[in-house]
């Protein structure tokens, strides 16, 4: 649980009520103005999948879907995300078929070593294959720029996310 | 105690908070530089002001007297809009080199300008368009050219109880052709080292308007006028492709720092333009 106070030092004066949409499920909660949604996920949400790396907005290793688009959690705070917006998380992503098809894949490619930048990498995979189903591989390296990995050297990450593409191509639609 | 949030849901609002709300003021949009910066110094008093998703401050279209970028379009917005492609492409391939995905979904255009950043990659392909910086306050809206909003380093024509609201752009003649080049340790997720941006206009093989800007090849983002005339009314000859270079690497005013040398941001910043109007000349 959040246990700064508001108004501390960085949070902002009193506090604001949010209503999201996280993984599919309206979430109501009283944050600070300037809370990092990185941190009401994990501690307010108790969502720890989503990653703090660098915090700076330079590893994505904390990247979340909002509305449909890719952001960094940790430069984000809630004051900047309006009522109704829709957020998804690795927990999100774990229970669809396209992300159990990611992480399959990630495993097959062998594109998991640390593990640490995995959350944020299928985070990334999946914002790009679901505005882009057939990704070139410069286009698949533009995608999880925006994503640092220290093991794999990203080669095995990029075969990782061509074979899910694939997949996901395959699988019979309307599931 | 703790500093005051207010969220603007229109303009006018914003404005009005702008005026009103207890000093110092700040205003947030994306956050992608103002959130980094407040990690390790926050505000504790006065007022932030979130802008995040002013319908007035999105809009990017074709008027009258230019094409008009409202200063809340993100990274996102620009690199994938069709219209500044057509019109003023330099923009879209700046915005495109901007962080990653996750900065260019939030990171806005007024920011990377108000945040007054030598290195701002939106700066040279804005000056190259001959941007004007429109600001507004209660007290009315006023234009600035933006090669003289920048004062001198991290320093802008900004007023109190002023904002940018947005930014009008010369769109692309017919015969003219932009390039834009940024040099960092990676291609993305760098500050620029060195940074290019090129607006030629030709009439065959004749150069009839030029327009260079440089980023982090001085305190503000620079406009190369003295090499722009020499280019102008000159054809794309040997000789000028030799000269171009020289003449840009007399205009800069680069530093060393932890990202580069002053030696080696001159040099370089000729090669660029020279390449690029060596490309021209080829017909590529």
């Amino acid at each position: 649980m959040n246990t700064e106070s508001a108004g501390e030092k960085g949070l902002g004066h009193g506090w604001i009520r949010r209503t999201w949409v996280v993984n599919g499920e309206e979430v109501s909660l009283s944050v600070p103005p300037l809370r990092r949604v990185l941190d009401i996920l994990r501690e307010e949400l108790g969502l720890t999948g989503t990653k703090e790396g660098c915090g700076e907005g330079e590893c994505g290793t904390c990247t979340i879907l909002v509305d449909d688009r890719p952001v960094c959690s940790c430069l984000l705070v809630a004051a900047q995300v309006p009522d109704g917006s829709r957020i998804l998380t690795i927990e999100g992503l774990s229970a669809m078929e396209e992300g159990r098809i990611l992480e399959a894949a990630y495993v097959e490619a062998g594109a998991v070593q640390c593990g640490f930048c995995i959350p944020g990498m299928l985070m990334a995979s999946y914002a790009l294959l679901r505005r882009n189903g057939k990704p070139t591989d410069a286009e698949i390296r533009e995608a999880i720029a925006g994503n640092i990995c220290r093991c794999t050297g990203y080669v095995k990450i990029v075969e990782a996310i061509r074979l899910a593409a694939e997949r996901i191509g395959r699988a019979p639609a309307g599931k | 105690m703790g500093v005051r949030v207010e969220i603007a849901d229109t303009l006018q609002q914003a404005l009005r908070l702008l005026a009103e709300s207890e000093p110092p003021v700040r205003l947030l949009a994306g956050g992608t530089d103002l959130l980094v910066q407040w990690r390790r110094d926050p505000p504790d008093s006065g007022t932030v002001i979130v802008l995040g998703h002013i319908p007035e401050l999105q809009v990017i279209e074709a008027r009258p007297e230019g094409i008009y970028i409202g200063s809340g379009a993100t990274h996102a917005a620009l690199r994938d809009s069709a219209l500044l492609k057509a019109k003023v492409p330099a923009i879209v391939t700046a915005a495109s080199g901007v962080g990653g995905r996750q900065i260019q979904s939030t990171g806005t255009i007024g920011g990377n300008i108000a945040n007054a950043s030598p290195a701002a990659d939106l700066a040279p392909p804005l000056l190259i368009a001959d941007a004007q910086v429109v600001l507004q306050s209660v007290r009315g809206e006023r234009k600035v050219p933006l090669d003289t909003f920048y004062r001198g380093y991290r320093e802008i024509d900004l007023r109190e109880g002023e904002m940018i609201v947005g930014f009008l752009v010369r769109p692309l003649e017919p015969g003219g052709v932009e390039f834009f080049r940024k040099l960092g340790m990676r291609s993305a997720h760098a500050i620029a080292k060195v940074s290019v941006a090129m607006r030629l206009v030709l009439e065959g093989r004749k150069v009839c308007r030029a327009r260079i800007a440089l980023g982090s090849l001085a305190e503000v983002p620079l406009r190369a006028e003295e090499a722009e005339k020499w280019l102008e009314g000159r054809e794309l000859s040997r000789e000028t492709i030799q000269e171009i270079g020289e003449r840009v690497r007399a205009v800069v005013r680069p530093i060393d720092d932890i990202r580069s040398t002053a030696r080696y941001r001159r040099w370089v910043a000729g090669n660029l333009v020279r390449g690029f109007v060596e490309s021209l000349a080829a017909g590529d």
